[in-house]
């Protein structure tokens, strides 16, 4: 019977032109866009190889110098873009694509695509995520509005009342000939991704299993709109309101309550401003220990101790140069005020997720917007893990540098200079994404959020079918 | 009989929950819109009154220590931060540059949410280095935030949707239609009165919501406030034109919504983002990824050829010579540092020029698409309205480099003509003034487009006729 049902209606949709029309131009946008994010994707990251490989080449061709003076030197750590980030792009535009690592300093990550763009860059671009995300809902809304107020226009509910057929089965098969189109064109959108992930060079950094979890949770996000479409269908006298109060919904659900949420998140917790943050972290710079002021008060404190503990009167008796010990404890110190400042701009982020969670309950955008970002590895969280390994890498390369300088100079050698075999010895920057089942704990209130969506829009839909 | 029906229509509304409903809703999204737009002005204003209190409170300190050092005192600094050596006195004693918001910039966030609006440049900052892009949430960036651009631009069409999809096509589903094809009155002359009426109920609702919110917020009522009530009006007249149109064609409600909600989604939605993703392809924004690179390999050139740098630098500025650069002096490490600093920024010029005129190229292209559609018409206006545009933050980026240059050339002569920074130079030192009257404003050009929009619909609407049945 559901079988019979669900052929009739899909045969019915396949029938209307607008509807034809409707889906074929949602799969010509969805093609484009999958191409021009390959295009996109295959650009960046020839550009990112590029680069990376001319930035290890500059280091390792440096003169003979100074260790420290290598450090101020510094180098770049670039971001890796991820293969299932031309499905969807997440913040990446908003977040820089290098960080600069140097001495005493850790740096934000520069040079955010959409500082470079027009504001019309805000309106969203046409990618697969832009696609997946705000229209096929629309498309959703268009098959599944007057499901059963075109029968009720038509006088023909009476007459499939009449058959004495159970309203659950009907309104269970009217929801699968909703869903199934829309659920096969995802299933093919996700296909062509496949392929297009496929023949990329670097498929190899990514896990099927991130396709199919994305997969997932964009079925499950359109099994929602199902239900919810079927609901105001049922409810609504005529396929007007019912299309009219769905596109309320809809734009409650992607444009409304999402930016409802940021401006509650960021005036209850306000992120400090860029000057604001850089002058907190250099007060507390400026009263701890500065490894290049030996006349502060920490820097003495150091030093007395130092001389305590290797026994010796003065820095000219120490095994080794107390300059560059001087510079690595001043590293440390720094890098200890950097990880507080940081974490707590972590902190700010983390009531900010709060928030969004508290609002995933209104909208089953929001939650879905989490989770495949966050699969794609393009969310804030994927942001801040390539920030802090970046950052373990520049505390690394200052400890190797002050050591080499500690080790085989005498103290007040500023004249040292290094071998330029050392640059070579320096690990080179790497780096690995968290792993899935990481990704899915960090986003366990969203996917807490989406089945209650699902569950409730479910049991909503039946609550509803008694009337019939 | 056409004021008769006018009445009679105002009169059907007024009795319908509609009117009511509408009222609530336009106050409503409006307050709660410009209270948004509000608090991150209060938070703008807020972040540069501290950041000059700061200024200042630093600028007496300093004062202070040059007084002392004058006196010949010992002051509780490192030597190499004393304000009399003119490298500190640049370097750590910077002035605020605020980009102050008007009047209206509550309005939209613009661009606002991403960059900065102070910067301190120092003596050792440059064109690269200065960061000009905010500390956020980029998830609060890509979300965006519920302010009144967003409430015009995207809520207030649907609004429109709402109140006008079935003026014809609910009279044939009710059956009263035969019965107004046969008064005296055109049915296109009908049509157009009731649309006119409801233009007029959202055009005077939407205008008291909008006067409430602004006296609410004390914001003075001048010319720029009328210039954004005309360009509301505009893009309602738009939407409400499109709505005659489709009521015209004579289709059923459902059929209306649909094609109407469609124009909202191709409008609103897709123009933009199609435009959006074709500058991307056609102009393609050069990568910053390979700017860094090419600046990478020049600061390595420059590296290796420290020695010579200094002495090209001081044949080509004889009036600098006055001491001999010598290495073991802080004086001599600064001219060898200014010096190559000086030869990274001239070859970086072309390399910059050639970056900014590429990414010039694609917001150009941008903007001649603009016309394609009527609310990013409407959004580039309110921003510009609200000096939140792109052209005001390149604008104040432009201003703030060209400040960097007065105070590198006010210090530069005296870290290489070895002289003190004194407490008489103070007075002089250059002062950063921002007047964003100065960019370029696109009301004119988008609000004629706007009209030649409108104009051609009304014009469009005399080849279609009412089907009667």
């Amino acid at each position: 019977m559901i079988l019979i049902l669900v052929k009739k209606e899909i045969k019915q949709l396949l029938r209307t032109g607008q509807y034809r029309v409707a889906g074929f131009i949602v799969l010509i946008l969805t093609i484009m866009a999958f191409l021009v994010s390959t295009g996109y994707y295959k650009t960046v990251q020839e550009q990112h190889n590029i680069a990376k490989s001319n930035e290890r080449h500059v280091w390792e061709h440096q003169a003979d110098k100074n260790p420290h003076s290598a450090a101020h030197y510094g180098t770049y750590a670039f971001k890796p873009k991820y293969p299932l980030s031309l499905i969807d792009q997440g913040v990446d535009k908003y977040v820089g694509i290098s960080i600069f690592l140097e001495a005493h300093k850790r740096n934000e990550a520069q040079y955010a695509a959409a500082t470079d763009k027009t504001g019309l860059a805000r309106f969203g671009e046409l990618t697969p995520d832009f696609i997946l995300l705000f229209i096929m809902p629309l498309l959703l809304i268009l098959l599944g509005h007057d499901i059963f107020t075109k029968e009720k226009e038509r006088g023909t509910l009476r007459l499939i009342k009449s058959q004495g057929i159970n309203p659950r089965l009907l309104v269970i098969g009217k929801w699968l000939g909703v869903f199934t189109p829309i659920a096969s064109l995802t299933l093919v959108v996700f296909t062509i991704a496949g392929i297009l992930l496929g023949s990329l060079s670097d498929f190899g950094s990514f896990s099927i299993l991130h396709l199919l979890c994305m997969l997932l949770i964009y079925l499950i996000y359109y099994a929602v709109f199902t239900s919810i479409s079927l609901i105001a269908s049922l409810l609504s006298k005529n396929s007007g309101i019912s299309l009219v109060s769905l596109l309320v919904f809809w734009i409650l659900s992607s444009l409304a309550i999402p930016k409802a949420a940021t401006n509650l998140a960021e005036l209850k917790y306000p992120y400090p401003t860029k000057q604001s943050f850089d002058e907190a972290i250099g007060l507390d710079k400026s009263k701890g220990l500065d490894g290049y002021n030996p006349w502060s008060e920490a820097a003495k404190i150091l030093e007395q101790e130092t001389l305590r503990k290797y026994n010796v009167k003065s820095l000219e008796e120490l095994p080794f140069n107390y300059d560059g010990f001087r510079m690595q404890k001043g590293e440390e110190h720094e890098a200890q005020i950097y990880y507080r400042h940081y974490n707590e701009l972590k902190k700010v982020y983390g009531t900010h997720n709060e928030v969004y969670n508290s609002f995933t309950f209104f909208s089953p955008f929001l939650p879905t917007r989490f989770l495949s970002m966050s699969l794609a590895r393009t969310d804030y969280n994927s942001h801040w893990d390539f920030s802090d390994a970046a950052e373990k890498y520049r505390m690394l390369l200052q400890d190797k540098l002050n050591s080499n300088f500690a080790a085989n100079s005498k103290y007040g050698d500023w004249a040292y200079k290094a071998d330029r075999s050392l640059w070579k010895e320096l690990p080179e920057f790497v780096y690995g994404p968290p792993a899935l089942s990481e990704i899915l704990y960090q986003n366990k209130m969203s996917m807490v959020a989406l089945f209650t969506w699902l569950m409730v829009s479910f049991c909503a839909l039946f609550f509803f079918t008694k009337p019939i | 009989m056409l004021r008769l029906n006018i009445l009679t229509e105002f009169r059907t509304i007024k009795r319908n929950y509609w009117l009511s409903f509408i009222t609530v809703l336009l106050l409503s999204l409006c307050l709660y819109a410009g209270w948004n737009g509000q608090n991150r002005v209060v938070q703008r204003q807020n972040s540069i009154a501290a950041a000059i209190n700061q200024m200042k409170a630093s600028d007496a300190l300093m004062m202070a220590h040059l007084d002392s050092l004058s006196a010949g005192h010992e002051i509780n600094l490192a030597s190499w931060q004393y304000p009399s050596l003119p490298t500190a006195a640049g370097d750590l004693n910077p002035r605020v540059t605020p980009f102050n918001p008007s009047h209206l910039s509550f309005v939209a966030t613009g661009q606002s949410d991403m960059f900065n609006h102070y910067v301190k440049p120092t003596l050792t900052d440059d064109n690269f280095s200065i960061a000009f892009t905010e500390l956020a949430s980029p998830v609060s960036l890509l979300l965006g935030n519920f302010d009144l651009s967003f409430v015009l631009v995207y809520l207030l069409p649907l609004v429109i949707i709402s109140f006008s999809y079935n003026i014809l096509s609910s009279e044939k589903e009710q059956g009263s239609f035969k019965l107004i094809a046969t008064s005296p009155l055109s049915l296109r002359l009908w049509l157009l009165q009731k649309v006119l009426v409801r233009f007029a109920i959202i055009v005077i609702l939407l205008l008291i919501s909008l006067f409430i919110m602004f006296i609410l917020f004390k914001v003075s009522i001048n010319k720029l406030v009328l210039i954004f009530m005309l360009q509301v009006c505009l893009y309602l007249a738009f939407w409400f034109v499109l709505a005659y149109l489709l009521n015209l064609r004579g289709a059923s409600s459902s059929t209306n919504a649909i094609v109407l909600l469609g124009c909202w989604v191709i409008v609103v939605l897709a123009i933009p983002s199609l435009v959006g993703q074709s500058a991307n392809v056609l102009y393609p924004t050069p990568s910053r990824t390979m700017l860094i690179n090419e600046m990478r390999s020049l600061q390595a050139t420059v590296d290796k050829e420290q020695d010579k740098i200094l002495d090209d630098y001081l044949r080509s500025h004889p009036e600098l010579v006055t001491r001999e650069a010598d290495e073991s002096t802080a004086y001599g490490w600064w001219q060898r540092y200014f010096a190559s600093k000086n030869l990274m920024l001239e070859k970086m010029g072309p390399l910059l020029t050639e970056y900014d005129q590429s990414l010039k190229k694609q917001q150009e292209w941008v903007h001649k698409l603009s016309f394609l559609s009527p609310s990013i018409l409407l959004q580039n206006n309110l921003n510009h309205i609200s000096n939140t545009s792109t052209a005001h933050y390149n604008s104040y980026r432009e201003s703030v480099l060209h400040f960097t240059d007065q105070w590198r050339d006010f210090f530069l002569p005296l870290v290489f003509q070895e002289e003190a920074f004194t407490k008489e130079m103070v007075a002089k030192l250059p002062k950063f003034h921002f007047d964003s009257s100065k960019v370029q404003s696109p009301i004119l050009l988008n609000s004629t487009i706007m009209v030649i929009i409108i104009t051609s619909l009304l014009l469009l609407s005399f080849t279609i006729g009412i089907k009667t049945e």
